[in-house]
C-alpha cells in the first residue's frame, strides 16, 4: 500500500464512518432536530407525494418516532399552513402528503383523535380543498376542522409581552398535543414565513395588527402555544412574492423536511435555506432573546440524513 | 239540481293538487338553484343557476330591446314558455312562477269569508296597472335603460331570498346550533349535541353558506319582498293581479289561448264561489272570462260545487253553443251535458286603450332618456366608488343589460358584490357594485361572469379575468401606518394575490414618535400590475376607513376612465 492509496482509503473510511452515523436507522430519542434530504428531486405528482411521505416519516423517526411526542389516547392538533387559495405546486401551503403522513403516524402512536386545522387568510372553504390537505388528511383518518363562528375563544395569552389577550382556536387549547407543520416560504414584511409565523393560524380576531411587531407577537404566540413538535416542509419553497405567490418560477426545490422541538433553531435553519442570515428574521432574534431556543441550530447537533 | 251533485264538492280536485305539487316543486327548485349559486371547490357553481331567468320572456324582450345586438343564446329558451302560453295562457303564473306560488300560499291565509271574497274578486280596471308598468319598462328598454329588475318577479325573489331570507335563516341556524353546542344540555352522557351536531354537520354540507353573508341595503330588499307577500291579504295574489310585468307580458301573449275555461250554463246557479276562489279576478263566473287574468290554477273548477266549470279545447265562437265541445278531462258529466257548455267569446277586452298604453310607454322612454343624462350613466364623469364586477361591459351598455337579478351578488364567494344604492345614479338602484370593506375579488374565481344571464357581465375565462382591471388601489398616506405613524404593517402587500405583487415597498428610515430612527417598509402601488381586486383594502388594519382604497380609475371596461399613458 503506497502513500496515495493509504490516504485514499483513509478518506473513504472516515467518510463511510461519518455517513454510517448519518444514515443510522435508529432514531435518537433525545435529539432535538433532524434534517432529512431526498436523494433525488422528482417532478411527477406521484414521485413528490412519495418523497413527502418518506421524508416526513424519516424526520420524525430520526427524533425517536412519534411515540416520543404522542402517547396513547391523546388528542392531537396538526396545524399546517392552509392560509391561501393556492395549489400545492405553488408552495404557498404545506405539502398535503406530508400532513397525511403525520396524521398516520399520530394514529399509529395511539392518538385518540387527530384534528387538522388552520384559520386561513383566504376563505377556508376554498383553501382547504385547493391545498389538497382536506382530502389527504381526512383520507389518512384525521378530523378536518374548518374555522367557524364557534372556533375561537378570547383567551389570556399568559406570558405575552405584546399581546395579553386574543381570540384563540379552542380546538388547539383543548388538544393534548400540538404539531406545527409550516411550509418555508417568502414573506414581504418578515422576509420569511417559517414555523413561528405559522402559529398565527391558531389565532382569530383582527390578526392584521400583528404586523406592527412581528417578532414580539410571534414570540408571544410560540411561548403560549408551545408546539410539541415542529415539522417543516421544505420540499418546495417559495422564494419571492410570498406568502401567496402564484408564480411557479418563484418555487424552488430543497427536497427536505426538518423536524424538531426548538422553534427558534428550526426557523434559523429555515432561513439558511433561502441564504438569509437567521438573526435577520425578527422572530428568530426575539425568540432567542426570550429564551425559546437557539438560533445556532448546529449546536443542537441535528441528525442530518439523505434518503 | 239534485242534492247528490251538491255533495260531490267540485270537480278536478286532483288537478288542483297537481298544480300545488308543481308550485311546490318549482319553489324548491328555485331555492335549490339559489343555494348552489355558490363557489364549489374549483371555480364553478353547483349547476345551471340562472335557469329561471333563461326561461323568462320578459328578460329576453327587454335585453333584446335595450341591448345592442348580442344576446346570450340561452335566453331563447324562454320562447318555449311563449309557445306554451299561446296554448295554455298564463299557466306559467299558476304552475311555475315561484313568487306566484308564494303569493298563492299567502293569499290562502286570508280570513275573509267567501261572500266578501266574491265582492273583492271581480274583474276591475285596476288590473290594467301591470300592463302600464310593462309598457313603461319596455319603453325605457327601447332607449337602452333596462329597469325590469325593479319589477321582474324572479329578480325580486332572487334578491329577497338570496340576499335577505337565506342569510337570515342561515345566521339563525348557526346561532342556534352554536348556542346548543355551548350550553350542551343533557343528562350524563346523553347530550342534546349528540343529535344537533350531526344535523348541523349535514346542514353545513348541504344548505348553509360557506360563511355568513351580509348585503348593503338588504333591509330594504326584505321590506319589498315582505310587502309583496302581505299585500296578498289585501287582494288575492295582489302582485300578480296588479303589478307583475311578466304576468302582463304573458297575459298579452296568451290573451287568446287554445285551452280555455268552459262553463256549463245549465248547472250554474250564479253562486259566485268560483269568483271567491279565483286569485286573478278573471271573471270565471261570467261570459266575459278574461284569459289574460287567468292563471289556469283550476281553483274555480274545484271550487264549483255544481261541477259546472272545466278547462278544455272548445269551439272558437260563442255562437257555437250546443255544438260538440271536447274536454280533455274525460268525465260523465262532460259528455252528458256537452250541448250546454258555454264558451266565452275568444277576444276579451282587458280594458286597455291605445292612448293609455302609449302614454305609459312614453313615460318609460322619458325615464330612460332622463337617466341617460346622469353624469355616471352618460360617461361625463366616473364615480370612483362604482366598481363593477370583472367582465362588466361599459356603463351605458351595462344598464341596458343588467336585470338586477342578484345572481352575481349571491354567487360571490367573498361577499364582495352588493346591490347598489346610489353609486350608479338613481337608476342604478340594485345593480351590482363591489364593496371591498366586506369582501374582495378572489383572484382564482370568475363566477360572477359565469352566472350573469344577460351578459351585462360578459363571460371571462380565469386567465382573462385575472388580467381584467376593475379599478386601481390608492393609498391614503395620512392613515397608512408606515406613512403616517412610523409603524410597520404592509398587510396589504401580504394579501396582494398577484403572482408578481402589485404592491411594492421602499425601505426607509424615519423618525418615530420618540424621535428615534426606525427602518420601515412603505407601500406603493404598481399601476401596471394592479387589477383593483381590493384584497389590500379588505385586509387593511383599519376597520372604519381603510388606508388603501380601490377606485374605478383605470378600469378595463372604460376607454375614457384611464389615468396613465
Amino acid at each position: 500500500m503506497d502513500r496515495r492509496n493509504f490516504i485514499k482509503t483513509g478518506v473513504v473510511s472516515v467518510g463511510a464512518l461519518t455517513l454510517a452515523r448519518d444514515v443510522s436507522l435508529f432514531g435518537a430519542p433525545d435529539s432535538k432536530m433532524s434534517i432529512i434530504k431526498y436523494s433525488s428531486s422528482p417532478t411527477d405528482a406521484e414521485g413528490i407525494a412519495r418523497e413527502a411521505s418518506v421524508l416526513t416519516r424519516k424526520a420524525v423517526e430520526a427524533l425517536g418516532g412519534m411515540e416520543r411526542f404522542v402517547s396513547k389516547g391523546e388528542t392531537v392538533c396538526i396545524k399546517p399552513n392552509i392560509a391561501w387559495n393556492r395549489k400545492p405546486e405553488q408552495a404557498a401551503t404545506t405539502n398535503p402528503d406530508a400532513v397525511a403522513e403525520v396524521v398516520k403516524m399520530c394514529l399509529e402512536a395511539g392518538a385518540s383523535e387527530v384534528k387538522v386545522l388552520d384559520n386561513t387568510c383566504h376563505k377556508a372553504t376554498q383553501c382547504y380543498p385547493k391545498s389538497g390537505i382536506q382530502a389527504a388528511a381526512s383520507k389518512a383518518g384525521a378530523t378536518v376542522i374548518m374555522p367557524t363562528t364557534r372556533s375561537f375563544r378570547k383567551t389570556k395569552i399568559t406570558g405575552g409581552q405584546v399581546i395579553k389577550e386574543w381570540e384563540v382556536f379552542s380546538d388547539v387549547l383543548k388538544a393534548d398535543k400540538l404539531i406545527n407543520m409550516p411550509i418555508a416560504k417568502h414573506h414581504g414584511l418578515s422576509k420569511l414565513t417559517l414555523s413561528m409565523k405559522n402559529l398565527m393560524g391558531c389565532c382569530g380576531g383582527q390578526r392584521n395588527r400583528f404586523h406592527q411587531d412581528m417578532g414580539g407577537v410571534l414570540t408571544d404566540l410560540t411561548q403560549f402555544f408551545k408546539p410539541d413538535l415542529i415539522i417543516m416542509d421544505a420540499i418546495r419553497i417559495m422564494t419571492a412574492n410570498g406568502p401567496i405567490g402564484g408564480n411557479l418560477e418563484d418555487v424552488a426545490r430543497r427536497d427536505s423536511v426538518i423536524a424538531g422541538v426548538d422553534p427558534v433553531a428550526i426557523d434559523a435553519f429555515g432561513a439558511t435555506l433561502f441564504g438569509i442570515e437567521p438573526m435577520e428574521i425578527s422572530y428568530v432574534a426575539e425568540g432567542q432573546k426570550r429564551g425559546l431556543g437557539t438560533s445556532d441550530y448546529a449546536s443542537l447537533k441535528p441528525i442530518i440524513q439523505t434518503v | 239540481m239534485s242534492t247528490t251533485a251538491k255533495k260531490v264538492k267540485g270537480r278536478h280536485k286532483w288537478v288542483v293538487w297537481l298544480r300545488r305539487t308543481s308550485q311546490v316543486m318549482f319553489v324548491l327548485l328555485f331555492c335549490y338553484l339559489l343555494i348552489i349559486t355558490a363557489y364549489y371547490p374549483i371555480n364553478q357553481t353547483g349547476g345551471p343557476v340562472a335557469l329561471f331567468f333563461e326561461f323568462n320572456p320578459l328578460v329576453l324582450l327587454s335585453v333584446w330591446l335595450a341591448g345592442e345586438g348580442s344576446m346570450p343564446p340561452a335566453l331563447l329558451l324562454s320562447l318555449i314558455v311563449v309557445v306554451l302560453t299561446l296554448i295554455f295562457g298564463r299557466w306559467f303564473c299558476g304552475w311555475v312562477c315561484p313568487l306566484g306560488a308564494l303569493n298563492q300560499f299567502f293569499s290562502s291565509l286570508t280570513l275573509r269569508k267567501p261572500k266578501d271574497r266574491i265582492a273583492l274578486g271581480a274583474f276591475s280596471p285596476h288590473l290594467r296597472w301591470k300592463y302600464f308598468i310593462l309598457a313603461g319598462l319596455l319603453g325605457s328598454s327601447l332607449v337602452g335603460m333596462n329597469l325590469i329588475g325593479w319589477f321582474d318577479p324572479f329578480a325580486i325573489l332572487t334578491k329577497g331570498m338570496g340576499l335577505v331570507i337565506y342569510p337570515l335563516v342561515s345566521l339563525g341556524l348557526v346561532d342556534f346550533f352554536d348556542w346548543i353546542y355551548a350550553v350542551d344540555p343533557g343528562v350524563g352522557p346523553v347530550r342534546l349535541t349528540l343529535v344537533t351536531e350531526p344535523v348541523y354537520g349535514f346542514l353545513q354540507d348541504h344548505f348553509l353558506p360557506a360563511e355568513e353573508t351580509y348585503y348593503w341595503g338588504s333591509f330594504v330588499l326584505g321590506i319589498v319582498l315582505i310587502t309583496i307577500l302581505l299585500l296578498n291579504l289585501v287582494r288575492m295574489r295582489f302582485w300578480c293581479r296588479y303589478i307583475c310585468p311578466l304576468g302582463a307580458l304573458l297575459g298579452i301573449i296568451g290573451r287568446n289561448p287554445i285551452v280555455r275555461l268552459i262553463r256549463d250554463e245549465e248547472t250554474c246557479t250564479d253562486c259566485g264561489l268560483c269568483v271567491a276562489e279565483c286569485p286573478g279576478a278573471a271573471n270565471p263566473d261570467t261570459k266575459s272570462w278574461k284569459p289574460s287574468e287567468c292563471y289556469y290554477c283550476w281553483s274555480c273548477t274545484s271550487g264549483c260545487i255544481e261541477r259546472g266549470l272545466t278547462f278544455g279545447i272548445a269551439p272558437s265562437s260563442p255562437k257555437a253553443v250546443g255544438q260538440k265541445a271536447v274536454s280533455w278531462i274525460k268525465g260523465n258529466a262532460v259528455s252528458r251535458q256537452v250541448k250546454d257548455w258555454f264558451q266565452p267569446p275568444r277576444r276579451q277586452r282587458i280594458g286597455l286603450n291605445r292612448r293609455a298604453v302609449l302614454g305609459a310607454g312614453l313615460a318609460g322612454v322619458t325615464t330612460g332618456l332622463m337617466a341617460g343624462v346622469n353624469p355616471e350613466v352618460g360617461g361625463a364623469r366616473f364615480n370612483p366608488a362604482l366598481i363593477r364586477p370583472p367582465g362588466s361591459v361599459e356603463e351605458d351598455e351595462f344598464l341596458a343589460r343588467c336585470i338586477r337579478c342578484g345572481e352575481c351578488m349571491k354567487v360571490c364567494p367573498t361577499n364582495a358584490i352588493h346591490p347598489a344604492w346610489f353609486e350608479a345614479g338613481p337608476v342604478g338602484l340594485w345593480t351590482p357594485v363591489l364593496n371591498f370593506d366586506s369582501g374582495y375579488c378572489e383572484y382564482d374565481c370568475s363566477l360572477c361572469t359565469q352566472v350573469c344571464p344577460t351578459d351585462a357581465i360578459s363571460l371571462l375565462e380565469l386567465p382573462q379575468k385575472q388580467e381584467t382591471k376593475i379599478g386601481m388601489a390608492m393609498f391614503d398616506r395620512s392613515r397608512c401606518l408606515p406613512w403616517a405613524y412610523a409603524r410597520s404593517c404592509i398587510v396589504c402587500e401580504e394579501h396582494c394575490p398577484l403572482p408578481e405583487k402589485a404592491i411594492y415597498f421602499e425601505e426607509v428610515e424615519v423618525l418615530d414618535e420618540n424621535h428615534e430612527p426606525v427602518m420601515l417598509k412603505q407601500p406603493r402601488v404598481n399601476p401596471d400590475l394592479c387589477i383593483g381586486c381590493g384584497a389590500c383594502q379588505h385586509s387593511c388594519v383599519y376597520q372604519d376607513e381603510p388606508a388603501v382604497r380601490v377606485h374605478s380609475a383605470g378600469e378595463t371596461r372604460h376607454f375614457d376612465n384611464q389615468v396613465f399613458l
